[in-house]
C-alpha cells in the first residue's frame, strides 16, 4: 500500500517537474531577443553605442531629404541673387522655385518629415544621455564625451526645429520621444515658443560642447560635428530669426515682436564670443580656396574654422549624400549641374575688382573633351561654389550622376562678422567702430586682400544696415543663406519686384539701364550702366585646366577677350566666339516670364504642409497663409 | 521524340484492331438494394470494351457480351456505388446496386484530424487532383481561380512566378497580409501554392469558419488551405510509372494602343509651342520649316514596340514523372517535376524543378510512420515590366512611351543618348526598350527544402498518439547588375556597371504532437465523442543580407561581376538582418455526435507569440460549432427527392499575429550612416515604425450558418453558407502624424467585418451509358465595412505606384467604408472656352493672338494644375463648393473589391474523350488605370501618348500647323477667336495632356470596371482504351489540348482587369500599374501511365 502510494506520488512529482520546466523554458521560448536590432537600455549603456545613436540624428541632416538637396538646393529659391529650376510647372521644384506652391507639391513632403525624424532621434538622446551612469560616473573623458553628444544632440534638435519654423511657420513640437508622449496629435506651437526653447536649449549645448582645437583632448579628431563655435554661431542665426520679422497666421502679414532686440543682443553676444577666439575660428586668407580647395576638394577641415558648421555628405546614398555640384553647380562633359541660375542683376552686383564675383559665377562649361571651356550666354550663368572642374579628392567629375560627397557649409566666420555688425547697428542704431571693422573684415577678403578695394562703409544706422545687406548678397551667393535673410528684414516682397524690373531692363532690345536697389546698398555705377556689353567673346584656346586629373587652376577672369564692363569691340577679336550678353532676348524668356512668378506677399513666404501629412492628423493641424 | 512515336504507333493500331470473337447473350434487372426499386438508366458496360447498354424502364437490359476469357460487366448509375460482377458462364445476372454518396464519402482535412464530410461540422471548400488535372498550368493558384466558393484569387500579374493574393471570406485586415495559413501534409509551408506543382496536389481544403480554423488560432483569422500531396496506394506490389507532359504556346492578347508615327510628332510639335522647348521636337526637322519637315513622318513606319517586346510566341513546357506504389504496410510515391516558361516579354524565363518523394509505413498494428520530402529549385531571369523601386524602373513605360518611329539611320535596337536626354523629364529618360531590358540582368534562384516526418502511435485501439516535425529551408539568391545605360546606372552607377546580390533564408522548424480519443460507442450506445489534445512549436529564423557593388569597369559582363566582386570601386557598406519568431500553442477539440446525426464540436486554442510584448504574448480562441443530419430524422425517409440535408452553425474566435517581428519596443536598428571626413561612421537609430509595447493578439469572431444537401440520389449537391465574421483589436499600421518621428505604427485599434453569402452547386447534367456530362457553379458576395480605426475615423494611404513619398494618397480608410476604397478628385472633363471672358488682344511677339481670356467670375478655379488654366487645361468637381478646385475636393471615388466572384464549369465526357470547360467572374470590383492615367500625361518631352489623346483639346490647327493659343503666368491665356477656338475642339473629347506631375492624382479618369468574365480553361481530352493500350503494357494514356485564358469579357481598357501590383497592403487593392500583361496560353500534351 505505502509502495503504491510512493510510486503515485513520484509519478506527481515527476509530472510537476516535466510541467515546470516545460512553463519556464515555454516563456523563454516565445521571447527571443533581437539580434539585428538593439534595445534603448543597451544603446545607451555605453559610449560607442550612445555615440551612434547621436550620429543617427546627424544623418537625418545629410541626405537628400535635408541639406543634400531639398533645404541646399531647392527651397532658397527665387529671390534676387539666384532662379531655381527654369522650365514649365512641374508640381515639384520648378514650382517650388517660383513659389507656385499648393499643398500637392511632391517636393515639400520628405524634407518635413525628415526633419521631424531628426528630432525624436534627438529628443531620445537629450533624453536618455544625462540619464547614462558613465555621464556621472564615468571617467574623466567618457564624461567629456558624453556631455559633447549630450551639447550635440540638443544642437541638432534645435537646427531642425529652426528649419522647421523657418520654411512653414508654426508647427508641432514635441520635446520628449514620441513613445512617451500621451497623444501624438498635436497642433502648431507659436513659433517664438519653440525659438526660445531652442535658444535656451543652444546655451546649454554651449556649455557642454567644446571649442574646435579642445576635441583632440577628449580623443576626438577633427571632423564635421559640432564644436561650441557651431553652437554659438547658430544661436546667433536663429537669434535674429526670432528678432526678424515673418509671416504671422493670426494677423495674416509680415510681423517681428515688440522685443526684438532682446534676440539682437543674444546674436551679437554670442557672434562677438566667437570674434574673440580668433584662435578657433577666423576667415581663411581666400575667398576661392575655401570652395575650391575645401568644399569641391572635399577636405573638411579647413585650417582656419572659417566652417563653424558644415553637413557631411557621403556615401553615395539617397539618405547619407547629397547632389551639391549635381543638381546645381556647373555643368562638365554634358553632366549634371545647371538647374540653378545666377541672375544677370547679381552677376552685376559684384563691382570688377571683386573676385567674389567669379567664384560664385560660373558661366561656362567644360566640353565632352573634359578640358576646353564653352563659355555661355549671359541666361546660362551657374553657381560656380560647387562647380565640378574643381571637384578633387577623388576627382571624378563625370561619375557622380546622383550624389556628389560634397559639403553643404552651413555657418562660416563671415557670417559670424556680418551678424555681429548687423545686430550691434540695430541695438546702439548706428554702427560703432567694431561693426566697421568686421563688415570691412569681410569685404576686404571679397577684394583679395586688398584694403583700398573696400568701399566707404557709411555708419549710420540705416545706410550701414543697406551696406550689410548688400555685404551679405555678395558674400554668401548660392549658399541657401540670401531668401531667408530677406524674410527676416522683411525685404523679400521689395527685392523680388526691383530684380523683375532690372531684368526686364537688362533684356530690353536695347538694354536700358539698372535702377539701384532701394533696399541695399548699390553696386558701383558703371554696373548698372545700359552700355554694359551686347557680346562677350571667350578665348577659343584657355591656358587649362582640365586633363582628367588636374584641376581648374585658372582664373576665370581671363576667360574672356573683351571687358564685362563696357561696350563690346565692333569685330570680333581673333580666336574667340561670341556669346550673348545684355540686351539677349534669353533674358526674357529665362527670367522674366519666370523668376519668382507666382510670388505674393504675405504668402509666399511660407510653405504648405503636404496633403497627406495634413491628412495624417485627423483634423488638428490646420493649413494656413492662405493655402 | 518517344512519346510521338509511341502516340502514332497507338493511333495507326487503332485501325487494325477488330477482334474477331464469339458472343451470347446476357440479361438481368437493376435493383436499389436498398428500396428494392428498379434502377432505369443504370449503364452497364463490358469491361475493357465499348460493348455496353443501358436499363430500360424496367430496370431490364440485354446485352451481347463475348464468351471468350470471362467477360466482367460494370454496372453504373448516379447515386449508386459501381459494380464489377463477372459474367462466369451466366445468361441472366440481377444486379442490387449500392447507394453511393460519393461526395459525403470523401475525406476533409480540418486541422490535426481528418473527417468524412458526411460528419463535417464546418464549412470547408475542397478540391481534388480531378480539378486540377483539366488546368495544366504550372501554378496551382491559377488553376484554383474561381473554383472555390469565397476564396478570392488574383495573380500578381501575367509574369512567370508570380505570386498570388488570395483572400478566404474578404479582407479583415487593413494593412496587414490577408494571407491564408497554409498547412501541406500537417506542416505550416508558407506560399505552399507556388512552392508546389499542381501534379503533386491530391486535395486541397479550405477551411473557412472558425469551427475550423480557431484550432490554428493564431494565424487562423485568414482561413486556413490544407493542402495533401500524393502519396502511394497499396497495389499490391506494383510499381505505376505516371508521365506527364505539356508543351504550350503563350501570346500577348491585347495591346495598348498608342499614338501612331505622325499622330506623335504632331503632338511633339504642339507640346514644344505649349512649353517654348523645342529641344526634343527639333530633333526631327533640324533646319527648314519645321511644320512642313514634320508632314515627311505621315507615312513613317510604326514601330510597335509593345509588340517587339511583348509579341513573341513564348514557350512553355511541363514534364512529370512519379513512380508510385505499395503493399498494405508500405506506400510511396516520388515524383519529378520540371518546367520552362518564357514570359511574353522578352529576356524572361522562369525555369522550376521539383521533387516529391512521400513514403508511408505501418510498421505493426500500432505504430505507422512517414515521411515527405521535397525540393524546389526555381529560377526567374530577367527584369519583368517592373522592379520592386518604382517608377524609375518602370520598364512597360519605357515600352509604350519611346518614340513609335525610326529616325533616318536608327535601328530597332540603337540607343540613343540623345533621345534620352531629351526625355529626362521627371526622371523618365527613355531608352530603346531592347537596350534597356538587355542591359538589366536579373536572375532570382529560389531553393526550398522541406523535410516531415509523422509517427502515429496507437496506444489503444480507441487512444492514438501522433507526432509531425519538419523543417524547411527557404532560400532565395536575387542577383541584380545594371548596364551603363540603365536606369540605375545612371543615377548611382555613375554610368558604370554596378550590382546588387540579396539573399534571403529562412529556416522553419514546425512540431506538433496530439493525443486523439476516439470512442464510437460510448458503452455500446450511439454516442460518439472524440477528444484531441495537442501542443505545437512554429519557430522561424530569417536572415538576410545584400551586397550593392558599384563602379565596375565598362565591359564587365554580369557573370564576370558577379563572380569578381573586387573588380567594384565602390562598396556600399553590406546589410544583414537575422530575426528569430517563436510561437507556442496549446489546443483541444472534443467532438461528440449521436447516431451521426447530432454533432458537437468544441475547440480551444491558447497561443503565445513572440511578436508581442511580455505582456500581451498569450491569446486563447475557443470556439464551437453544431451540426444537424436533417436528412437522417425520420420524417425525411419517406421522400427521395433530398438524399442528404445538413444544417450547421458554427460560432468562434480566432486570432491574427502578422506584424512585424519586434514592433512591441522601440529597437534602434544599424544603417543611419554619417560620413565624417567622408569616412562612413556608424550609427544606430530607431526605424521609421513607432514601437508599441501594447500590441497584442488581433481577434476575429467569425459566425457561419450553412446548409450541405444533396438531391436526386447525390445527382445534384448543394452547399450554402452565410457568415458574418467581426474582427476587433485589429492589428493595424496606422498612419501617425508626422511631428512623431515616424511614418506609422502598429496599434490594436481597428475593426472591420465581413458579411457574405456563398453558394457552391454541383450537378450531374447528363448520363448515359456513354455520355456524362456535370457542371459546377460557385458564387460568393462579401460585403467588407471597416466598422472602427480607433480615436479615428480615417486616414488616407498613398499606394506609391508613381512615388512613395511624394505622390497624394490615393485610397482611403473610412470608418463605415471599405478596405480598397479609392481616393481622389472627379473629373469634369477641361475648362470651355465659355468658361472665360474675352478682349481684343494685339502682341508682334504672338501675331495670331487676336483675343485675351481671363476666366470668368464663379468659373471654380483649379489649383491642382500647375499650369496656366486656360481653355482645355482639365478640370475637376469642386466637391465642396468652396469655388476652388483644390485638394479639399478629393473624395471617395469608387471601390476596389468586387461584389460577387465565382465560377462555373461544365465537363463532359463520351467514352474516351473528355471535354471540359472552365469561366471564372469578378463582378462589381473596380480598377485604377494608373498606366492610363501615365501614358496620356505628358510630363516629359518626347513620351508617346495613348491614341485615345488624338482626340485632345487643340492649341495648334493641324491642317496648318497654326499655333492658336498660348497661356504663361506673365502673358496670360491669349489666343485667336473663340470660334475659330471652338471650331478646332467642337468634338475634343480630351483635356490638353497635363504637363505637371499633378497627374499622378488619383481621379475617376483613372478608375474603370473591373469586372469580367474570362474563359479560364477549355481542354479537350482523349484517352486511348485500356484494351488497346494494354498492349504495350501501358494502363493508361491521355492526350489532351487546353486553351488557358482564352477570352475575357471586360469593359476595362488596361491589359487584364484580374491584376493588383501594389500588393504590400491589402488597402491598395485594384491598383494597375506596370503590370506584366497575361498571356493566352495553348496547350498540348499527354499523360501517360505503365
Amino acid at each position: 500500500m505505502k509502495k503504491i502510494l510512493h510510486k503515485k506520488l513520484t509519478t506527481l512529482a515527476m509530472a510537476i517537474i516535466i510541467v515546470a520546466t516545460t512553463l519556464v523554458s515555454c516563456k523563454k521560448f516565445i521571447s527571443p531577443e533581437p539580434v539585428s536590432s538593439f534595445s534603448q537600455d543597451y544603446i545607451f549603456s555605453n559610449l560607442p553605442y550612445a555615440k551612434a545613436a547621436v550620429i543617427g540624428v546627424y544623418n537625418n541632416l545629410s541626405g537628400q531629404n535635408c541639406y543634400g538637396l531639398y533645404f541646399s538646393t531647392y527651397y532658397p529659391f527665387d529671390c534676387d541673387e539666384m532662379m531655381g529650376a527654369a522650365g514649365t510647372a512641374d508640381n515639384e521644384r520648378r514650382d517650388l522655385a517660383h513659389y507656385n506652391i499648393t499643398s500637392l507639391n511632391g517636393g515639400i513632403a520628405s524634407a518635413y518629415a525628415n526633419n521631424y525624424s531628426g528630432i525624436e532621434r534627438a529628443n531620445i538622446c537629450i533624453e536618455q544621455i544625462p540619464r547614462m551612469s558613465l555621464y556621472t560616473s564615468g571617467s574623466t573623458i567618457e564624461q567629456a564625451e558624453l556631455k559633447r553628444l549630450y551639447g550635440e544632440a540638443l544642437t541638432l534638435r534645435a537646427q531642425f526645429y529652426f528649419d522647421l519654423v523657418k520654411i512653414w511657420g508654426d508647427v508641432p513640437a514635441q520635446w520628449q520621444p514620441s513613445a512617451e508622449l500621451p497623444t501624438l496629435f498635436i497642433p502648431k506651437t507659436e513659433r517664438d515658443t519653440i525659438y526660445n526653447r531652442i535658444l535656451n536649449d543652444l546655451k546649454t549645448a554651449e556649455s557642454l560642447v567644446p571649442w574646435r582645437t579642445e576635441i583632440a583632448a577628449i580623443g576626438d579628431q577633427a571632423d564635421e560635428r559640432i564644436t561650441k563655435g557651431a553652437v554659438k554661431a547658430l544661436r546667433a542665426r536663429i537669434a535674429l530669426f526670432r528678432g526678424g520679422y515673418s509671416l504671422r497666421k493670426a494677423s495674416g502679414v509680415m510681423e517681428r515682436s515688440a522685443d526684438y532686440l532682446t534676440y539682437y543682443t543674444i546674436a551679437r553676444d554670442e557672434c562677438a564670443d566667437i570674434m574673440a577666439r580668433r584662435d578657433q575660428h577666423t576667415l581663411n586668407s581666400s575667398y576661392k580656396a575655401l570652395w575650391q580647395t575645401y568644399v569641391c576638394g572635399r577636405n573638411a577641415n579647413e585650417p582656419n574654422g572659417e566652417f563653424l558648421f558644415q553637413i557631411a555628405e557621403g556615401g553615395n546614398t539617397g539618405t547619407t549624400d547629397g547632389r551639391i555640384g549635381i543638381q546645381n553647380g556647373s555643368k562638365f562633359a554634358g553632366v549634371g549641374g545647371g538647374s540653378n541660375s545666377i541672375l544677370p542683376t547679381y552677376y552685376y552686383s559684384f563691382d570688377s575688382t571683386d573676385v567674389r564675383r567669379d567664384v560664385t559665377a560660373a558661366p561656362y562649361e567644360i566640353k565632352t573633351d573634359l578640358k576646353s571651356v564653352q563659355a555661355h550666354n549671359i541666361n546660362v550663368v551657374y553657381d560656380g561654389k560647387f562647380r565640378r572642374d574643381w571637384w578633387s579628392n577623388p576627382v571624378n567629375p563625370t561619375l557622380a550622376t546622383l550624389n556628389s560627397g560634397i559639403n553643404w557649409v552651413l555657418i562660416r566666420f563671415s557670417d559670424v562678422l556680418l551678424m555681429f555688425a548687423e545686430a550691434d547697428n540695430e541695438i546702439n542704431h548706428g554702427a560703432s567702430a567694431a561693426d566697421v571693422s568686421a563688415v570691412t573684415e569681410v569685404d576686404k577678403r571679397g577684394h583679395g586682400g586688398n584694403a583700398a578695394l573696400v568701399p566707404a562703409i557709411p555708419t549710420d544706422y540705416t545706410n550701414f544696415f543697406k551696406f550689410i545687406v548688400r555685404e551679405r548678397y555678395l558674400e554668401f551667393g548660392s549658399e541657401g543663406i540670401r531668401k531667408y535673410d530677406l524674410i527676416r528684414w522683411n525685404l523679400l516682397t521689395t527685392a523680388i519686384n526691383e530684380t523683375k524690373a532690372n531684368l526686364a531692363n537688362m533684356g530690353a532690345a536695347t538694354p536700358l539701364a539698372m535702377n539701384p536697389p532701394s533696399y541695399m546698398a548699390p553696386p558701383p555705377a558703371y554696373c548698372m550702366s545700359a552700355s554694359l556689353p551686347l557680346s562677350l567673346y571667350y578665348w577659343n584656346t584657355l591656358p587649362v585646366i582640365f586633363n582628367g586629373s588636374n584641376l581648374n587652376t585658372y582664373d576665370d577672369s581671363r576667360m574672356f577677350a573683351n571687358s564685362l564692363y563696357k561696350p563690346a569691340p565692333a569685330t570680333a577679336p581673333a580666336n574667340t566666339t561670341k556669346v550673348s550678353w545684355l540686351g539677349y532676348s534669353g533674358i526674357n524668356s529665362t527670367f522674366t516670364t519666370v523668376f519668382a512668378g507666382s510670388y505674393k506677399p504675405n504668402h509666399s513666404e511660407l510653405y504648405p504642409i503636404y496633403i497627406n501629412q495634413i491628412n495624417a492628423s485627423a483634423g488638428i493641424l490646420t493649413q494656413d497663409y492662405g493655402y | 521524340m518517344k512519346k510521338v512515336l509511341l502516340f502514332f504507333t497507338v493511333l495507326c493500331t487503332l485501325f487494325f484492331v477488330r477482334a474477331q470473337a464469339q458472343t451470347k447473350q446476357v440479361t438481368g434487372t437493376v435493383t436499389d438494394a436498398t428500396s428494392k426499386e428498379t434502377v432505369v438508366g443504370a449503364t452497364v458496360l463490358v469491361k475493357g470494351t465499348s460493348i455496353g447498354t443501358q436499363t430500360d424502364v424496367n430496370g431490364r437490359f440485354k446485352l451481347t457480351v463475348p464468351t471468350a476469357g470471362d467477360p466482367v460487366l460494370i454496372f453504373r448509375s448516379i447515386g449508386f456505388k459501381t459494380q464489377e460482377i463477372r459474367v462466369s458462364g451466366r445468361t441472366e445476372i440481377n444486379v442490387p446496386l449500392i447507394t453511393e454518396s460519393t461526395l459525403l464519402n470523401e475525406v476533409v482535412a480540418i486541422g490535426y484530424q481528418t473527417v468524412t464530410r458526411r460528419d463535417l461540422a464546418s464549412a470547408v471548400s475542397s478540391v481534388t487532383s480531378k480539378d486540377l488535372r483539366d488546368n495544366p498550368t504550372l501554378s496551382a493558384a491559377e488553376a484554383l481561380q474561381g473554383k472555390l466558393a469565397g476564396v478570392q484569387i488574383t495573380i500578381a500579374d501575367g509574369q512567370p512566378g508570380a505570386s498570388a493574393d488570395i483572400f478566404i471570406r474578404g479582407r479583415t485586415s487593413i494593412t496587414q497580409s490577408g494571407s491564408p495559413l497554409f498547412i501541406v501534409d500537417g506542416v505550416q509551408v508558407d506560399n505552399a501554392l507556388t512552392a508546389l506543382s499542381p501534379q503533386d496536389i491530391e486535395s486541397i481544403d479550405v477551411l473557412k469558419d472558425a469551427a475550423s480554423t480557431s484550432i490554428y488560432g493564431a494565424r487562423g483569422s485568414n482561413g486556413v488551405i490544407i493542402i495533401t500531396t500524393k502519396g502511394g496506394k497499396n497495389t499490391n506490389g506494383k510499381t505505376t510509372v505516371t508521365y506527364s507532359n505539356s508543351f504550350a504556346i503563350q501570346k500577348f492578347p491585347k495591346e495598348l494602343s498608342v499614338m501612331k508615327p505622325f499622330d506623335f510628332v504632331e503632338y511633339q510639335y504642339e507640346r514644344a509651342k505649349i512649353t517654348n522647348d523645342t529641344s526634343f521636337i527639333s530633333r526631327y526637322y533640324n533646319t527648314g520649316n519645321p511644320w512642313s519637315k514634320l508632314q515627311g513622318y505621315q507615312n513613317s513606319d510604326f514601330v510597335d514596340w509593345q509588340d517587339i517586346m511583348l509579341g513573341r510566341n513564348a514557350l512553355q513546357q511541363s514534364h512529370n514523372v512519379s513512380v508510385s506504389g505499395g503493399t498494405k504496410q508500405t506506400q510511396y510515391n516520388l515524383s519529378g517535376t520540371y518546367n520552362d516558361q518564357q514570359g511574353l516579354l522578352q529576356f524572361t524565363e522562369y525555369r522550376r524543378g521539383l521533387i516529391n518523394f512521400r513514403f508511408d509505413h505501418q510498421a505493426n498494428d500500432a505504430v505507422k510512420i512517414g515521411f515527405n520530402v521535397r525540393y524546389n529549385n526555381n529560377v526567374l531571369d530577367g527584369q519583368g515590366t517592373t522592379d520592386a523601386g518604382g517608377a524609375g524602373t518602370n520598364n512597360l513605360r519605357q515600352i509604350v512611351r519611346y518614340q513609335p518611329l525610326l529616325l533616318p539611320n536608327q535601328t530597332v535596337n540603337l540607343y540613343d543618348p540623345a533621345e534620352a536626354t531629351a526625355t529626362a523629364g521627371n526622371g523618365l529618360s527613355l531608352i530603346n526598350p531592347i537596350q534597356d531590358l538587355q542591359q538589366q540582368y536579373r536572375k532570382r534562384s529560389n531553393n526550398v527544402l522541406d523535410i516531415n516526418a509523422y509517427l502515429n502511435l496507437s496506444i489503444t485501439k480507441k487512444l492514438t498518439f501522433r507526432s509531425v516535425a519538419a523543417i524547411d529551408y527557404n532560400n532565395t539568391n536575387a542577383r541584380s547588375f545594371d548596364d551603363t545605360v540603365t536606369y540605375n546606372a545612371r543615377t548611382t552607377g555613375g554610368k558604370q556597371p554596378l550590382i546588387l546580390v540579396a539573399n534571403t533564408s529562412i529556416r522553419t522548424i514546425n512540431n506538433s504532437n496530439t493525443l486523439d480519443y476516439n470512442n464510437r460507442n460510448i458503452l455500446g450506445s450511439k454516442h460518439t465523442i472524440d477528444i484531441l489534445l495537442g501542443q505545437e512549436t512554429y519557430q522561424t529564423y530569417t536572415t538576410a543580407n545584400g551586397l550593392d557593388l558599384r563602379n565596375f569597369p565598362i565591359g564587365t559582363s554580369p557573370d564576370q561581376a558577379f563572380a569578381n566582386y573586387s573588380l567594384a570601386q565602390t562598396v556600399q557598406p553590406p546589410t544583414v538582418s537575422e530575426i528569430p519568431v517563436q510561437n507556442a500553442s496549446f489546443f483541444s477539440r472534443v467532438s461528440y455526435n449521436y447516431a451521426g446525426k447530432y454533432f458537437l464540436t468544441f475547440n480551444v486554442r491558447a497561443d503565445a507569440s513572440s511578436v508581442f510584448g511580455s505582456q500581451h504574448k498569450w491569446g486563447y480562441f475557443p470556439s464551437g460549432s453544431f451540426a444537424w443530419r436533417i436528412s437522417d430524422e425520420n420524417f425525411m425517409k419517406n421522400q427521395n427527392v433530398v438524399t442528404d440535408l445538413k444544417l450547421r452553425l458554427s460560432y468562434g474566435t480566432v486570432g491574427n499575429n502578422r506584424i512585424t517581428p519586434f514592433s512591441y519596443g522601440n529597437f534602434f536598428s544599424s544603417g543611419k550612416s554619417y560620413y565624417l571626413n567622408d569616412l562612413f561612421v556608424f550609427g544606430a537609430s530607431t526605424p521609421n515604425v513607432l514601437g508599441n509595447p501594447d500590441l497584442q493578439w488581433e481577434s476575429q469572431v467569425s459566425r457561419n450558418i450553412g446548409i450541405d444537401a444533396e438531391f436526386l440520389k447525390g445527382r445534384v449537391q448543394l452547399t450554402v453558407d452565410a457568415y458574418r465574421n467581426t474582427t476587433s483589436n485589429l492589428l493595424l499600421s496606422n498612419v501617425i502624424p508626422t511631428n512623431s518621428g515616424y511614418g506609422s505604427q502598429f496599434q490594436n485599434v481597428g475593426s472591420t467585418q465581413n458579411t457574405g453569402l456563398e453558394i457552391q452547386l454541383n450537378g450531374t447534367i447528363m448520363q448515359s451509358k456513354d455520355f456524362r456530362w456535370t457542371g459546377t457553379f460557385n458564387i460568393s458576395w462579401n460585403k467588407n465595412i471597416i466598422k472602427s480605426l480607433g480615436a479615428q475615423q480615417s486616414f488616407t494611404v498613398n499606394s506609391g505606384y508613381f512615388n512613395t513619398s511624394q505622390q497624394p494618397a490615393d485610397y482611403l480608410v473610412k470608418v463605415g467604408d471599405e478596405v480598397g476604397t479609392f481616393y481622389g478628385l472627379v473629373n469634369d472633363g477641361y475648362y470651355k472656352i465659355s468658361d472665360f471672358d474675352t478682349a481684343p488682344y494685339s502682341n508682334t511677339t504672338y501675331p495670331w493672338a487676336t483675343t485675351k481670356y481671363t476666366l470668368k467670375a464663379g468659373v471654380p478655379v483649379s489649383s491642382i494644375s500647375s499650369t496656366t488654366i486656360e481653355p482645355g487645361t482639365q478640370k475637376f468637381v469642386d466637391i465642396n463648393g468652396d469655388g476652388k478646385i483644390t485638394t479639399a475636393d478629393f473624395t471617395v471615388i469608387g471601390h476596389a473589391l468586387p461584389r460577387a466572384i465565382g465560377g462555373f464549369g461544365q465537363t463532359f465526357s463520351y467514352k474516351g474523350f473528355d471535354a471540359s470547360i472552365f469561366l471564372n467572374y469578378s463582378y462589381g470590383g473596380t480598377i485604377a488605370n494608373y498606366n492610363k492615367l501615365e501614358f496620356t500625361s505628358t510630363y516629359s518631352n518626347g513620351a508617346n501618348l495613348l491614341s485615345i489623346f488624338n482626340n485632345r483639346y487643340r492649341t495648334v490647327d493641324p491642317s496648318t500647323g497654326q499655333q492658336v493659343q498660348y497661356a504663361s503666368a506673365t502673358v496670360g491665356v491669349i489666343g485667336a477667336s473663340p470660334d475659330v477656338l471652338n471650331n478646332l475642339n467642337a468634338n475634343a473629347k480630351y483635356w490638353i495632356p497635363v504637363q505637371g506631375i499633378e497627374w499622378d492624382n488619383n481621379q475617376t479618369f483613372a478608375l474603370e470596371s473591373g469586372s469580367f468574365i474570362r474563359i479560364n480553361n477549355i481542354t479537350i481530352g482523349y484517352t486511348l482504351p485500356n484494351k488497346l493500350t494494354n498492349r504495350f503494357k501501358v494502363s493508361n494514356l491521355r492526350i489532351f489540348v487546353t486553351g488557358n485564358n482564352l477570352g475575357t469579357i471586360t469593359g476595362y481598357t488596361g491589359y487584364d482587369p484580374d491584376v493588383s501590383t501594389r500588393r504590400s497592403s491589402p488597402v491598395t487593392a485594384g491598383a494597375d500599374y506596370s503590370s506584366f500583361p497575361r498571356a493566352r496560353v495553348f496547350v498540348t500534351g499527354l499523360s501517360v501511365s505503365f
